[in-house]
């Protein structure tokens, strides 16, 4: 040990004199200085057992003694044999569950029963209900399982043309079996960063430090991933881990169920577990559209290389979302290394009639929509229902206009301005929607819109009151001005065929029925009922009557 | 082996056929089965059914008769139309043209004339007459909607293609038939995979517009989400023809639908299509605003060649009844529709028939633009 028997008990006597210790306790000195490694710096950590059973903080109590810093843990006995009875649970369900276990519960076992005893011995036997051999048996198993599990990602990535996935998933694989193998010879200091000295202390751990420094120190630049990948498995299966040998066969990609594909307009859209919804760039939704489940990978991706040159790498990027899972042969999952939720795209707005809108700064793979699932449905639905119900309006207004009928005309327009600012409001994300006559005074709520526009807004607001037919179509006009920033700022104007034809009318109310559809699979909030009456069709009401042409192409 | 236990079915090479044949087989039934050309008889599981030709089977045994339903006397030469005649004691008539789009003539020539060879044989006059049990389709309801019954035939409906009026006038047929030959009818549904694995041998019918759907060949359809597809399994079809035919005595007289629990929905579809990635789902467009006009043309040569013939399945919601067929045979299956749908689906992708769509015209034209540069970069390499 780095510390002398005598310094560490004039340490302990003197962290006594700071901390309330209960009456009678047991003493253990932990870490890295009980296995016997540690420098100057590390700190000098004591477990104190109190008898019986009661809750104590997790967190140390911190002390600064004559230049060392000292942690004093405290625990109840009844506390440490409850948590080594959970891992013993754990790991006789086997190592798959083992590789899920909390971690910090395995250390505080392995700390306990590899620590030097310093009072009340009994005291300590009582809290060691694992013996030293079954920790270490356990840590092996542990780091095996997720050595496995790295190994296999390693694979995966090297497989999917990810190098540098690859390399780092290689890499943790090697440490990790290294911390399996000396765990076997009763190395089980679970930490990582005393590996060197655990392998030298390990009998015959010489030449597997040289193999494992060897493997370790190779640059991910120095070498072709597959083959490094292949060198570090083959290591690994003669450290005894196996089940994980280079053969990328044994990987098929698995689909999640509650991962979801919903093109709207023309882009692809992934809602995951009913929550996030991620949009996807071009290319990307060409690879998750070419993705062939559940066969051999090297199938998926050649399947995925015939349909274009590069596409297999999105598929590392959907893994790490979790948009989809791996499963090794037999059927045990391969969780990635870890797996993520990219940040809300900065996109204003949200969204369009084409979905979700990219971020201003271009237009990643994948991106993560800022709103909720169903929120962002909701808000689909209701842009697309505003420019149908503007067109609606506009058509009364025109009507009015004709006839000189004011009050009809006068409601009208006020249709159409509060359709065209819910719409602007919607496309931002602003669900659920202020009321028709309300929508024009909450446009402030959205940063950036034109002043003049707004200056029109509350114009209009102020007095829509036509005495003429002159100023009924400067009235028009206006509103019509501001429908077109509306339109633009929604992007609804670029829009393949604008809302003047018939054609392009048809074609709004089929994106409309997209966003039906993927609102009606969240149960979303409907703007209107007309809206959720697009889905019960079938029903009571009249259906459509099949045309003869079934007949005359028979 | 008396005259009472053979049994001639016709159909015998079909998905349904088959498995109704291995049935009686096995339920220990001599049976002839007639086929139109020396084929072999496939279970839906991909097996050889072991047949001979010997003219009396034994009991359990399978003998083959090759035969034709469009002809006088099944087309069999007088002294083998004897010989069967005289063994046979039930015929379960299951032959039938059931993929659509075919010529109308076609229709009438083996499902309704063919129905009428088999009533012919069934009630000759050169004996007692032979009990039948025909093989129909709960779709001789046509294009109703709601409820329908099993002692319903004629409600006036209208027929969404030839394939459903044939079947319809063949049921028909039976049914006026039925006053001097003791008959049974099961109308199954819309035939699909068995009901644990989701396996079928031939993809027909339902399967190929779903694999036009599938494959975006068709991007929009006139449809109603709440419209209803009776999806029933191959499995639980053959179980309900075999029970009729074995026990005859308790089913004569009745029409029993072999449906499914529970008619999967279009939204059914629309939300399990959307669990995997490589299938489309169309555009489920109320009927009122679908213009046939604006498909692009290839799209809408596969709408006018598939999708057409099973319009009406997209707009029609229609529940049949099987209160007969259950107190029949004491149970339904026991499905549920989504899960049901998916295993479906996930064996079609499996085996290949969907999820791998061949590349579409653009792609193939882009693909060999793409050659044909780099085939000209080539040569002007080798040049130099």
């Amino acid at each position: 040990m780095i510390l002398s028997e005598d310094r560490i008990r004039y340490l302990l006597a003197e962290a006594l004199k700071l901390v309330d210790a209960p009456e009678g306790c047991g003493v253990v000195l932990e870490g890295s200085i009980a296995e016997g490694f540690g420098n100057e710096t590390s700190d000098v950590d004591f477990l104190l057992l109190e008898p019986g059973d009661h809750y104590h903080p997790t967190m140390p109590s911190i002390l600064f003694i004559d230049g060392a810093r000292v942690e004093v843990r405290l625990r109840a006995v009844e506390e440490a044999r409850r948590q080594a009875a959970e891992v013993s649970r754990v790991a006789q369900a086997g190592p798959g569950h083992l590789a899920g276990i909390d971690q910090w519960h395995l250390d505080r076992c392995q700390r306990l029963v590899r620590g030097l005893v310093l009072e009340n011995p009994e005291l300590v036997d009582q809290a060691r209900l694992l013996k030293r051999e079954e920790v270490s048996r356990i840590v092996a198993t542990y780091f095996g399982e997720v050595a496995r599990r790295s190994a296999r990602n390693a694979l995966l990535m090297a497989t999917l043309g990810e190098v540098d996935e690859a390399v780092a998933a290689a890499r943790a694989a090697l440490l990790q079996g290294v911390k399996s193998w000396v765990a076997e010879r009763d190395e089980a200091y679970l930490e990582y960063k005393w590996i060197r000295h655990q392998l030298e202390r390990a009998p015959d751990g010489h030449a597997v430090q040289e193999r494992f420094a060897a493997l370790d120190s190779k640059g991910a630049e120095l070498v072709d991933a597959g083959l490094y990948v292949a060198e570090c498995l083959q290591f690994l299966g003669e450290l005894g881990i196996d089940d994980c040998e280079p053969d990328a066969k044994s990987i098929s990609l698995v689909r999640d169920r509650e991962v979801t594909t919903w093109p709207l307009g023309s882009r692809v859209h992934v809602v995951r577990h009913r929550r996030d919804v991620m949009a996807l760039g071009e290319r990307a939704a060409r690879a998750w559209r070419s993705i062939v489940f559940d066969v051999p990978l090297p199938e998926s991706v050649a399947y995925l290389d015939e349909q274009g040159a590069g596409l297999r790498t999105h598929v590392g990027e959907f893994f790490r979302l979790r948009l989809l899972t791996a499963r090794w042969r037999g059927g045990a999952e391969i969780p990635p290394r870890s797996s993520y939720t990219p940040p809300p795209a900065a996109a204003r707005p949200v969204v369009s009639l084409d979905g979700a809108v990219a971020p201003a700064d271009g237009e990643p793979d994948v991106w993560l929509v800022p709103l909720p699932a169903d929120r962002f449905a909701s808000a689909g639905m209701a842009l697309s229902w505003a420019n149908l119900m503007i067109e609606n309006a506009r058509e009364d207004a025109m009507g009015a206009l004709g006839r000189e009928q004011w009050r009809v005309f006068e409601t009208a327009v006020r249709r159409m301005l509060g359709h065209a600012c819910r719409a602007l409001l919607t496309a931002y994300g602003v669900f659920p929607l202020p009321a028709l006559e309300e929508a024009p005074l909450r446009l402030g709520v959205v940063s950036g819109l034109p002043r003049d526009m707004l200056d029109s807004v509350a114009r209009l607001q102020r007095d829509m009151r036509p005495s003429d037919r002159e100023r009924a179509t400067a009235l028009l006009d206006e509103v019509e001005r501001v429908v077109q920033v509306a339109r633009d700022k929604t992007e609804t104007s670029l829009f393949p065929a604008s809302f003047a034809s018939a054609d392009g009318w048809r074609q709004t109310m089929e994106i409309g029925c997209d966003w039906v559809r993927l609102g009606a699979y969240l149960d979303s909030q409907f703007p209107v009922d007309e809206a959720r009456d697009l889905l019960a069709g079938g029903g009571p009401q009249p259906t459509f009557r099949t045309s003869d042409t079934a007949l005359a192409a028979a | 082996v008396t005259r009472r236990e053979s049994v001639l079915v016709t159909g015998a090479t079909g998905v349904v056929g088959v498995e109704i044949v291995a049935r009686l087989a096995r339920a220990g039934r001599p049976v002839l089965a007639l086929i139109h050309r020396n084929q072999q008889l496939t279970l839906n599981n991909g097996r050889r059914l072991s047949t001979s030709s010997a003219p009396d089977p034994q009991a359990g045994a399978v003998s083959c008769v090759q035969g034709d339903l469009t002809q006088p006397g099944l087309g069999l030469d007088p002294a083998d139309y004897q010989r069967l005649r005289s063994q046979i004691g039930l015929v379960v008539h299951s032959a039938a043209v059931v993929d659509f789009g075919r010529p109308r003539e076609l229709y009438e020539t083996v499902n309704v004339e063919g129905t009428s060879r088999v009533l012919e044989f069934c009630q000759d006059g050169l004996g007692a007459p032979v009990p039948l049990v025909h093989v129909s389709t709960a779709y001789v309801a046509g294009q109703r909607r709601g409820a329908i019954y099993e002692r319903e035939l004629d409600e006036g409906q209208r027929f969404a293609n030839y394939y459903e009026e044939s079947k319809f006038q063949a049921e028909g047929l039976v049914r006026d038939a039925a006053g001097s030959l003791p008959a049974a009818i099961v109308r199954p549904s819309i035939v699909v995979g068995a009901s644990r694995s989701g396996a079928i041998r031939d993809f027909k019918v339902i399967y190929t517009v779903l694999k036009t759907l599938t494959e975006g060949r068709v991007r929009s359809i006139p449809a109603h989400y709440g419209a209803t597809l009776d999806l029933v399994p191959i499995d639980w079809v053959a179980d309900v023809v075999t029970s009729v035919a074995l026990r005859f005595n308790e089913a004569v007289g009745q029409t029993f639908h072999a449906v499914g629990t529970e008619a999967i929905t279009l939204r059914d579809l629309s939300d399990v299509l959307a669990e995997y990635p490589s299938l489309q789902a169309p555009r489920f467009l109320p009927p009122e605003i679908f213009d046939l006009d604006r498909l692009p043309p290839l799209e809408r040569k596969y709408y006018d060649r598939i999708v057409s013939l099973y319009e009406s399945y997209f707009t029609c919601r229609m529940s049949f009844r099987d209160d007969a067929t259950a107190k029949f045979m004491g149970s339904r299956p026991q499905l549920r529709r989504k899960p049901f749908l998916r295993r479906l689906l996930d064996y079609a992708i499996r085996v290949g028939f969907l999820g791998r769509p061949l590349p579409g015209v653009e792609e193939v034209l882009a693909d060999l633009a793409a050659k044909e540069s780099a085939g000209s970069t080539r040569a002007v390499a080798a040049g130099a």
